[in-house]
């Protein structure tokens, strides 16, 4: 498990990364509480977006095994109309959630600058 | 101890860090709040050391859709300030406890962890968690983690290793003892104990409050004064119980002072198989023993040998000790007997109310009283807790009003018991008796040892009204406000709110007693009780 020094250092790695970053957080998912969190942008309630995000992830695995799939949740994608939002599984217990601006952004940047740094979070 | 604040429908959870004195518990909490962007209240601290308490106040996650409230606490480790060490430790869902990672400590720490294991064996199931913070890791001499492991007992295996000073793994610890906080959530919840109600202790300035007043009580016999939600919550649930255990007629007297009855075997529950004649009313009795039969059974027997049958949740059917026969006949004719007495009683009995003969082994007969379960007004002034004020008023009042009427009307001859809030219960806007029906000769009405029926109910309510924070009083005030209410119903409560008001007689609660209007036309303030407040 990753301290939060190193939590905070990696999501900055991703934030360098991706132009359009505007928050992220590592959380955990039982809890929905963030073992780390870096906003560019201070009006993002990233406490409360994680809380919820956690429930929908949980939902998300609910469904699966309710539809016995037998695979593993990789990410999830939000696509909302100015923001895309990522959700990325880390381990069982924790996923990192992020926000970045669409403008100046796409889904194959936000994915491959996470996919880069997850690694370092698990 | 965890509970649903109905104020703000959010999940409490009390997280306190224990450990022995400097072990780094402070210095923990204040990185904590320093990565949660949050500050750590420390009253009266003392050269730099704990006397009261450490309190941070962070909300944050989801539970079951509720945000989560976590007050996190840490003790003073000096063993002269053990009584408040014990206080806090009460408050907890998640007991983290610090140890200090420096060899010199290593035996001092080891005690106090047993320590903690006593104290916690003295609290009710299902007990707090216990998180291992082994702290101060950047020492020269700490003890590495695997090492430590081997000394500690199996269920203490939980172990984070921190550096307070360099808040390194202090967020993982809070996250950690979070989610074992939310396991005794989840506990108590399914034990049904997680208490709905207001926070007994709103900020760091109560908690302080209390601290010194347990100062002062200290030495008596009941020192115990932080203010603990589960206790008025389980207060009530006591009387519910109570209600449950005397609503089985009153034990006969045992000759001499001798012991009861050994308990004898479980007769076998009524089976939907029984002969003709054997149940009363026969379509209707029929038609519910064809129901409640499907139900799992659980069976307990009473002290004075009387058996209770509970059949899921949705049936209870009650049976006499002198109520097995080894003679179908004989048991038919005591059942002829009851039928007539129900037939009496039939105002205060559920419809669904039957009486069934049934074969209680394979030679013997038993004599059953089945009826739906119908929870007393006692444990009815249990629930709901989440309810506004005027909801609550407007309940009571109605219960007040219908039980009213039954003081009055109560056939004393005909139940076992006499009325009271523990053996009446609500069926739509009906009051119900679930006791027996008494047998002539046999059941004289137990002495009214409570006071009189309408004044139990008063005490209830208080205490109920009390657990909620509300006074009867305002919550009839808010009820009139309904007076200009949209709809007929609230209206009425409303108009029977002010009726109450007004009356300088019925002004205290206790005076509520013998001033209710009887059941005037149109005056009744309904509310659906199946559905509404209760
Ligand atoms: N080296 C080192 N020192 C620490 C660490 N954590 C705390 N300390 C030091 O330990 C001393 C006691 O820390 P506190 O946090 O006040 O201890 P406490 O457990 O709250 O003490 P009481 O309130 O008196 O029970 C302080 O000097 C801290 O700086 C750590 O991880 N490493
Ligand atoms: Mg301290």
């Amino acid at each position: 498990m990753a301290s939060e020094q190193q939590i905070t250092e990696t999501i900055g790695k991703i934030e360098k990364d991706l132009p359009g970053f505007i928050a992220a957080s590592l959380v955990d998912l039982d809890s929905g509480m963030t073992l780390g969190v870096k906003a560019k942008v201070d009006s993002f309630d990233l406490t409360t977006a994680s809380a919820f995000n956690s429930e929908m992830v949980k939902q998300k695995l609910k469904i699966m095994e309710a539809l016995k799939l037998d695979a593993t949740l990789e990410d999830m994608l939000l696509t909302l109309s100015d923001q895309i939002h990522l959700i990325k599984l880390i381990n069982p217990g924790t996923f990192l959630y992020l926000a970045a601006d669409r403008a100046s952004s796409n889904l194959a940047i936000v994915r491959n600058a996470v996919n880069k740094h997850a690694d370092a979070l698990g | 101890m965890a509970f649903l604040d109905t104020d703000r429908g959010r999940l409490v959870v009390r997280i306190v860090f224990d450990g022995t004195p400097l072990a780094g518990k402070t210095t923990t909490v204040r990185s904590l709040a320093e990565s949660l962007g949050t500050t750590v209240e420390s009253p009266e601290e003392m050269l730099g050391r704990t006397i009261f308490f450490d309190w941070l106040e962070y909300t944050g996650g989801l539970w079951n859709g509720h945000r989560i409230c976590c007050q996190v606490l840490t003790v003073p480790g000096q063993s002269s300030l053990g009584g408040r060490r014990f206080e806090l430790l009460r408050l907890a869902d998640c007991v983290v406890f610090v140890f200090d990672a420096s060899t010199n400590q290593l035996s001092r720490s080891l005690a106090a962890v047993e320590e903690l294991g006593c104290v916690l064996s003295t609290f009710p199931a299902p007990k707090p968690k216990v998180l291992l913070q082994l702290n101060k890791r950047d020492l020269p001499d700490a003890l590495p983690r695997e090492e430590l492991l081997t000394m500690l007992p199996p269920d203490y295996q939980d172990v984070a290793e921190t550096i307070a000073t360099g808040s390194t793994g202090i967020r993982d610890v809070f996250v950690r003892a979070v989610r074992l906080a939310l396991q005794r959530a989840e506990a108590l919840q399914a034990q049904g104990d997680l208490p709905l109600c207001r926070p007994a202790l709103q900020d760091s300035a109560e908690l302080l409050a209390s601290l010194k007043a347990y100062d002062e009580g200290e030495g008596e016999s009941s020192a115990w004064s932080v203010p603990l939600e589960a206790e008025a919550w389980h207060f009530l649930r006591a009387l519910e119980s109570e209600a449950d255990s005397v609503s089985s007629h009153s034990p006969e007297p045992t000759p001499e002072g001798l012991p009861n009855p050994p308990l004898s075997k479980p007769p076998l529950p009524p089976s939907s198989e029984v002969p003709a004649g054997a149940v009363w009313p026969p379509a209707r009795g029929r038609t519910n023993l064809q129901e409640f039969s499907q139900l799992p059974c659980s069976m307990e027997q009473k002290a004075n040998g009387d058996w209770k049958a509970k059949f899921g949740a949705t049936w209870v059917g009650l049976s006499r000790a002198q109520h097995e026969f080894d003679e179908f006949d004989l048991g038919r004719k005591h059942l002829l007997e009851l039928t007539r007495l129900a037939i009496q009683a039939e105002d205060w009995l559920s419809p669904d109310r039957c009486l069934i003969l049934s074969p209680a082994s394979d030679r013997t007969w038993r004599l059953w009283e089945v009826m739906p379960q119908t929870p007393p007004l006692q444990s009815l002034l249990v629930r709901r807790l989440t309810a506004p004020p005027e909801v609550i008023a407007a309940a009571l009042v109605q219960v007040f009003r219908i039980y009213q009427k039954a003081t009055t009307e109560w056939p004393e001859e005909l139940l076992v018991q006499r009325l009271s809030p523990a053996v009446a219960g609500l069926s739509q806007t009906k009051l119900v008796y679930t006791g027996y029906i008494a047998l002539p000769q046999q059941d004289v009405s137990a002495a009214n040892e409570k006071g009189p029926a309408m004044d139990q109910l008063i005490e209830l309510a208080q205490a109920y009204l009390q657990a909620q924070g509300l006074d009867l009083e305002e919550a009839l005030r808010q009820l009139r406000n309904l007076e200009a209410s949209e709809t007929e119903l609230s209206a009425r409560a409303g108009e029977l709110a002010s009726h109450l008001l007004d009356r300088p007689e019925t002004t205290g609660v206790a005076k509520l007693h013998g001033s209710l209007p009887g059941e005037a036309e149109g005056s009744a303030a309904t509310v659906d009780t199946d559905s509404g407040a209760f």
